[in-house]
């Protein structure tokens, strides 16, 4: 578990974090987002150690603090060293040796799809080997906290596909995952929680499933929606907005109300009501609506 | 401690195979090769151990700033939060540098000795060996401070400044053996020297440069006093203090590394 407390960064005349709180559980995949400058790589660099807070604190569940794997939001690596030695020296940096340390490291390039590359030299790597070679190396020691920036990046979709694959089965495995990320998609299929950070606050944050709940709407997709009854629709409620192609018919929460009166209107004007559906906002919903606010 | 000798070996390993590295062991080379191998009416045991000495002693420090600005990168992100403390990578990045100017200088010196029979005896042979091993460590020590990974707000400056001055005051003091490019600046410590108002700074400089003036003498044919005998330790004290006032500093540092 981590427990950060009325945390406060500055660089200079700049502040990257302003008393920032958070509890991010014990085996949960907490997501950390935000707009670029929020303050999520540093709110990382400060957990890992690599900066110091101006003011409050940040407290680790026992050995974790040692037992951490970290993943820089750019991971750059010795060029001429080759994947597999590499991989040797950074477990062996982190006390390990041995078979044990032969067998991770084998572990760690299989889980990452780097088993054909294990030979190879690291300036022969892509882009998003480098970033599945910054991945095994969180890997490597098996730690029981992973704190990765921006993991997804430069990945293509199988790759994405795996690692949201590899993430999810390491929090099954009782590890917490905790990562800054801009892809909202990969957040709302792997994340337990999340954090919204907006210049350097807490926005919002909690459960994922907490966090859009509050959001839930209604939706009433229709085979077309003549000018006419989407003004009608408006006269309603100010909330009910239809699509700009005319197939979806949006109604917020506090809007529920009026949707009897809504269907009313559509099977009069003979509109075809294709599908009446209660769905959640997006998280892209919830992230642009916290972020502007 | 196994910490240091894998980080040791990763730096080496990082240097070596770099254009950097290669450059290190050709200048090692060439300074044989022109300031030993071809000095002409040979080389006499005062030049032997001053000029090895002292060129080592250099080439530690010019090391020591190269590694350490090499680990100052990214790359050593992935190391550095492997480690139970910072002290581990600063003593890495020192053990490297000795380690490379030492064997250099093994190779330099036997050379020496064997192709230009340098008239060196064995008890001397005892006498520039802790000098040389002293200097090595105080190079290291202060290649840290001049570096980036190292420094913090003014300290840098101090650690030039003091340098300056006690280059300046050896080659004052010692009346040429450390003639060169210094020389133009004899103006300086010559003015602190002659005003009264400055006797406390010219006093402080004393103190600061005795170790190296005391060292200089142990290594040189010439006798030398109980106290003196005691100067490679005191230059290897001030080495550790200097090492752990690093460590302080950087143990303490901001870390944000240039993507490079």
């Amino acid at each position: 578990m981590i427990q950060i407390t009325n945390l406060t960064k500055r660089y200079g005349d700049v502040t990257a974090l302003r008393g920032l709180s958070l509890t991010v559980p014990a085996g949960s995949i907490y997501g950390l987002l935000g707009p670029d400058g929020a303050g999520k790589t540093t709110l990382l660099r400060l957990i890992v150690g690599f900066l110091f807070p101006d003011q409050g604190c940040i407290e680790l569940s026992d050995g974790e603090r040692h037992q951490l794997g970290y993943l820089p939001e750019r991971p750059r690596f010795p060029r001429r060293f080759g994947v597999r030695e590499y991989l040797l020296t950074a477990g062996q940096v982190g006390s390990m040796s041995g078979g044990v340390l032969a067998g991770a490291v084998d572990a760690a390039l299989a889980r990452t799809g780097l088993s054909q590359m294990a030979d190879g030299r690291i300036a022969a790597c892509s882009r998003g080997m480098l970033q599945r070679l910054g991945i095994a190396q969180a890997l490597l020691t098996q730690p029981s906290l992973l704190l990765l920036d921006e993991p997804f990046s430069g990945l293509d979709p199988a790759a994405r596909a795996a690692t949201r694959h590899l993430l999810l089965e390491l929090s099954q495995a009782g590890k917490t995952v905790v990562l800054g990320t801009h892809k909202l998609g990969d957040v709302t299929q792997l994340c337990t929680h999340i954090a919204i950070l907006s210049e350097g606050r807490l926005a919002r944050s909690g459960l994922l499933s907490e966090v859009l709940a509050p959001r839930a709407r209604v939706v009433i997709e229709v085979d077309r929606l003549p000018g006419l009854i989407a003004w009608q629709l408006r006269q309603f409620h100010p909330g009910v907005t239809p699509s700009p192609d005319g197939t979806e018919i949006h109604l917020p929460e506090d809007a529920l109300s009026v949707k009897p009166a809504i269907l009313r209107l559509l099977l009069d004007a003979r509109i075809d009501i294709l599908r009446v559906a209660r769905e959640s906002a997006t998280l892209e919903d919830v992230y642009q609506e916290t972020v502007r606010s | 401690m196994r910490q240091v000798w894998i980080l040791t070996s990763y730096l080496l390993r990082e240097l070596l195979r770099s254009l950097t590295g290669g450059l290190v062991v050709v200048g090692g080379l060439a300074f044989y090769l022109v300031a030993i191998h071809s000095v002409t009416g040979g080389v006499d045991q005062d030049y032997y151990a001053l000029v090895i000495g002292g060129f080592f002693g250099v080439v530690s420090l010019l090391l020591t700033l190269i590694i350490a600005d090499r680990s100052y990168r990214s790359a050593s992100y992935l190391l550095l939060y492997r480690l139970s403390s910072r002290a581990i990578f600063l003593a890495a990045i020192v053990l490297s540098a000795v380690v490379v100017t030492g064997v250099l200088e093994i190779i330099v010196a036997v050379l020496s000795l064997t192709r230009l029979s340098v008239p060196l005896t064995a008890e001397m042979g005892l006498d520039i060996v802790p000098v040389w091993i002293s200097l090595l460590a105080l190079g290291a020590a202060l290649g840290l401070h001049v570096s980036e990974l190292v420094r913090r707000g003014w300290s840098r400056t101090v650690t030039y400044g003091v340098l300056a001055a006690v280059l300046f005051s050896l080659n004052q003091r010692q009346g040429g053996a450390a003639a060169g490019l210094a020389d133009k600046f004899n103006w300086i410590p010559s003015l602190i020297a002659d005003s009264e108002r400055w006797k406390w700074a010219n006093d402080l400089v004393d103190v600061l440069i005795w170790p190296i003036a005391a060292a200089v003498k142990v290594a040189r044919a010439t006798p030398y006093s109980l106290l003196e005998s005691l100067s490679p330790a005191i230059l290897l004290l001030v080495g550790m203090a200097l090492f752990w006032l690093a460590v302080a500093l950087f143990g303490g540092k901001d870390l944000i590394l240039p993507e490079s």
